[in-house]
């Protein structure tokens, strides 16, 4: 009675480890995986709509200069915007932080601005390279905001490695008290069932929670959510996918014990 | 033989019921824990994705509809959609109004103040535009008794220019919000012609002259 006590709280202990490192895995293949959130970028089309987010920011600011918007022509490339997109990510990960290089988009405004002011014969008031030093300093940073996205952000890249190296070592030692508890081969293969299944099922609960609740989700602009949305979408379909795996291996394993066992009860019947 | 098999096949569908309970009992045990510790947690996390999702779906505005008695609109466009149009006919201009002003909003035309009143709610109006070519860069040319027309789906509304000013940006005092008297104030940045960040702003102030309630 004992044993099989200890065995059952062996188990639920199991079955939640067994469920955090399923989190940590998925999270660290997704969430803080760098490749992986580079190929969501592409996927949903990051880089050029923040290509055009920036230029339409700068035609709003250039729409008030009294400038022309075709000063602002190849001003910023797109894969300017994708390098420093990119260098940014990197910087989550790498603990660096990173500063966006503006200068060269602020040199060539202030030549094209010059250029106009020479063919035009025009002279500036001193209150006029005020607005002007203004108006470029605002170009500035909203390329940098479009990029940045706020503070700089950083993800230590052993945080995922050193929990689950917990969970997976807390796993192990479970695992082999319950060995040592039971010493019986069905016993064992039952347990591993009866861990599994829930795992599976308990996982695969989150799609049908979750799923309906974050297709809407608007945070910081639209092209940002989307991603969002589209990681959250993928990281709830895997739990599904795998949680139904999960459980149908754990549903084998409880076949296979009742059959080891149904057979030792034949025998011990009719023996 | 036959009670052999028989047996055989109760003893493996019971270990297997009984294992299939064990297991939903682990589900159960492990759901009811969860809540019983983070039940509040979870809520909050459920109302902070609630919070922050939100309906994408188009809304066609024809609803919006004035209340003359409380002089109030009775549903209010939703920020940064079209609600009417607003025409200068002595300057041959014509525009999208839009609630709200945010910058992607004034580079399709006209907005709206979000913190003033609407046409025919009888006070403030405050809506602004570009200085660029073929927004408001002709603003200035407007002369005193000029009309601005604000056409919605509730309502025509015609103002005529009493008073300009050049204002600086910051003196939020001269664009005051009131519900005394209908006043549209309509500004853009100066000089029109100016380059780089204007400071100012060219500001036409205009009263309710004539209103036509659509029911």
């Amino acid at each position: 009675m004992i044993k099989k006590v200890i065995t059952f709280i062996l188990n639920f202990l199991l079955i939640i480890l067994g469920i955090s490192t399923f989190i940590i895995i998925i999270i660290s293949k997704t969430v803080l995986n760098e490749e992986y959130l580079k190929s969501v970028l592409v996927t949903n089309n990051f880089y050029q709509r923040a290509y055009d987010d920036i230029k339409d920011d700068f035609e709003n600011y250039t729409m008030q200069s009294g400038l022309e918007l075709d000063i602002l022509d190849s001003l910023v490339s797109k894969e300017k915007v994708t390098n420093d997109i990119n260098k940014r990510l990197d910087s989550i990960f790498n603990l660096e932080n990173f500063e966006v290089d503006t200068n060269s988009i602020k040199e060539e405004l202030n030549s094209r601005i010059n250029n106009i002011l020479v063919e035009n014969n025009r002279v500036l008031e001193e209150s006029e390279k005020t607005s002007i030093e203004k108006y470029e300093n605002a170009i500035v940073d909203s390329y940098k905001s479009g990029i940045l996205y706020g503070k700089q952000l950083h993800i230590p890249s052993d945080l995922v490695s050193k929990y689950l190296k917990y969970t997976v070592i807390s796993m192990i030692v479970l695992i082999l008290l319950i060995i040592i508890i039971n010493r019986k081969i069905k016993t064992i293969l039952n347990s591993c069932g009866v861990i599994l299944l829930p795992i599976g099922i308990i996982i695969s609960l989150v799609k049908p929670l979750v799923l309906h609740r974050v297709q809407n989700i608007l945070m910081l602009d639209q092209k940002f959510s989307n991603c969002l949305v589209f990681v959250l979408n993928d990281i709830v379909e895997k739990c599904f996918k795998y949680g139904i795996v999960i459980a149908i291996v754990g549903m084998l394993f409880i076949i296979i014990s009742s059959i080891n066992f149904f057979q030792k009860s034949i025998e011990h019947k009719f023996n | 033989m036959l009670n052999k098999e028989k047996n055989k096949k109760t003893s493996f569908i019971g270990a297997t019921i009984r294992s299939l309970i064990v297991a939903f009992i682990y589900v159960f045990i492990f759901v009811g824990i969860v809540y019983f510790l983070f039940s509040s947690k979870i809520s909050m996390a459920m109302s902070i994705i609630d919070t922050i999702s939100v309906d994408t779906s188009n809304k066609i505005l024809e609803d919006v509809k004035i209340d003359l008695e409380t002089r109030n609109l009775r549903s209010y466009p939703e920020y940064g959609t079209k609600y009417g149009n607003i025409s200068l006919p002595s300057l041959g201009l014509s525009f999208d109004l839009y609630f709200g002003d945010s910058l992607p909003i004034l580079k399709n035309g006209i907005g709206h103040s979000s913190g003033s009143y609407f046409p025919g709610e009888g006070g403030s109006i405050i809506c602004m535009g570009h200085n660029y070519n073929g927004i408001l860069k002709t603003l200035p040319n407007i002369k005193l008794g000029d009309e601005i027309i604000i056409t919605t789906s509730y309502g025509i509304f015609t103002y005529k220019v009493n008073n300009t000013k050049i204002v600086y940006y910051t003196n939020t005092e001269e664009l005051p919000i009131q519900k005394e008297e209908e006043i549209l104030m309509l500004y853009t940045c100066y000089p029109t012609d100016g380059l780089g960040h204007a400071v100012d702003r060219y500001v036409v102030y205009a009263s309710l002259e004539s209103e036509q309630i659509i029911e």
